[in-house]
Formats: C-alpha cells, sequence, structure tokens
C-alpha cells in the first residue's frame, strides 16, 4: 500500500501542509478530502511542503490544480514550498512548474503571502 | 547492441491498483540494474504507472480479470515498453492532449494520465490486433 503522510499547522493566517511519500491514485482522494476539510474550516491560504514527497501521479497534481482552483475562486491560493529535485524535475518536463508559486522554505511561502 | 537476458524484463500485473506498487518496484529495479539514470528512471515508471492506471480504471469491468502483460526491454539507445492486454480498442495516441488548467477548471479531478505519458515519453504507439491492444511506450537514453 502507498504510503500518505499528512499533516497541517497554523501560521497566522497561513496554514501550512507537510506531505509525504506518495500522491497517486490511491492516496489522492485522501490528500484531497483533507486539503478540502482546511479549505471548508476556512483556510484560504496554503502553503503545502513537499519536502518528503517521493512519488506524484496525475491523480496528485489534479488535487493540486483543482484545490488552487478552489481557492482562486475564494481569494486565496495554494504555494508550493521545499519541493525536492525529484518532484521538481517532473513538474518541469510536465510543464506545471509555472502553474503554482514554488518557494525554497516554508518561511519564504509564508511570507509571500 | 544486441539484446542480453538482463536487459529485459517481462511481468503480469493484475487490474487493481494494489499490485501497482509491484510494478513500480520491478521497474524501478529493472532499469536501475541496468544504469539507466534516475531521471529517467523516474520518467518511465511514472508513464508506466499512469498507462496501467488507464486500462484499471477506464476499461469495462468484465476485463477485470485479463492479466497486463509487461515487458521492458532496453536496446539500441531506447527504453521500450510493452503493454499487451484485453480490452475495447483505445488509441491514446488519437487523443486531443487537454488544456491542463482547462481540464480541472471545468471540474474533472482526473483524467491528465495520458498527457503524462504523451508528455514524457518521446514516442507512443498503438496497435489493436484479435481483441488484444499493444500500447508501446519508448524513452530515448
Amino acid at each position: 500500500m502507498a504510503v500518505f503522510q499528512y499533516s497541517s499547522s497554523k501560521h497566522g493566517k497561513v496554514t501550512l501542509i507537510n506531505v509525504g511519500g506518495s500522491l497517486d491514485s490511491e492516496t489522492a482522494p485522501r490528500f484531497d478530502e483533507k486539503l478540502r476539510n482546511e479549505i471548508n474550516k476556512g483556510a484560504l491560504r496554503l502553503v503545502c511542503n513537499m519536502s518528503k514527497l517521493d512519488y506524484i501521479a496525475s491523480a496528485g497534481l489534479g488535487v493540486l490544480i483543482g484545490v488552487n482552483d478552489t481557492l482562486n475562486k475564494k481569494g486565496g491560493e495554494l504555494k508550493i514550498s521545499s519541493m525536492n529535485e525529484k518532484i521538481k524535475k517532473i513538474f518541469k518536463l510536465l510543464g506545471f512548474i509555472n502553474l503554482f508559486k514554488i518557494y525554497n522554505s516554508d518561511d519564504e511561502a509564508i511570507d509571500s503571502f | 547492441m544486441t539484446l542480453t537476458e538482463n536487459r529485459i524484463i517481462t511481468f503480469t500485473t493484475e487490474r487493481k491498483h494494489a499490485d501497482l506498487d509491484s510494478v513500480k518496484e520491478k521497474i524501478t529495479t529493472f532499469l536501475t540494474k541496468n544504469n539507466v539514470h534516475s531521471d529517467l528512471v523516474s520518467t518511465v515508471e511514472l508513464s508506466l504507472y499512469e498507462a496501467i492506471i488507464n486500462i484499471i480504471d477506464h476499461e469495462p469491468k468484465k476485463y477485470i480479470l485479463k492479466p497486463i502483460n509487461t515487458t521492458c526491454m532496453i536496446n539500441n539507445g531506447c527504453i521500450t515498453i510493452e503493454l499487451v492486454y484485453e480490452g475495447n480498442k483505445f488509441d491514446m495516441t488519437k487523443v486531443k492532449l487537454p488544456d491542463i488548467v482547462a481540464h480541472f477548471k471545468k471540474g474533472k479531478k482526473r483524467g491528465l494520465g495520458i498527457y503524462f505519458i504523451r508528455t514524457l515519453m518521446d514516442k507512443v504507439e498503438y496497435s489493436y490486433s484479435d481483441g488484444m491492444n499493444k500500447l508501446t511506450l519508448i524513452k530515448k537514453t
């Protein structure tokens, strides 16, 4: 079974999400549900730390794009921090690197709001 | 270059998500043992994963017990993966690739697999004969 780790913490008006393991067809629905719960609780500014993310398939990217779209409609945004090189290369190859604002650290991403 | 035994791997996959970790492990181990660069391993592994997910999720349920036969070979400067499986005829090479942002703005949560495969691989070929689909994914090494 694919590994999926998730935790979140509040930093002022920003919600920091730490996602790890694999975001694939098996785990993406759980990730989507957790992010939607954050939004339902009022979170509009999300930072997703991907330093411990080993794998992302189309289902996982679909969640990120869908959640960012929902946030945009509410005046919010999903930003990404600490993306590791493996995931960054996949994003670049697929042309997704410009779909999100990507920062080197959580602090940088949080301060950008 | 002549094909030698350690430069080809064949395995059968059941049409269930739980089998996919094993597929990823097999292909990664095979390519890594053959000194394929880790960046290429990632792209080929992901493309194969998306191809199999596509088969599992979109082929009719009546084929659920039919195996997917996978062959991966490294030859003539290319990694070639052949997926042979029974099912409805579906040629992903003919599908118009979506505008990815518009795709999700329409509320679609899935459907990017073909985009992944065709963007990550150098060539994708398809043929259909006697009820069997053959999907070939090619990546230059």
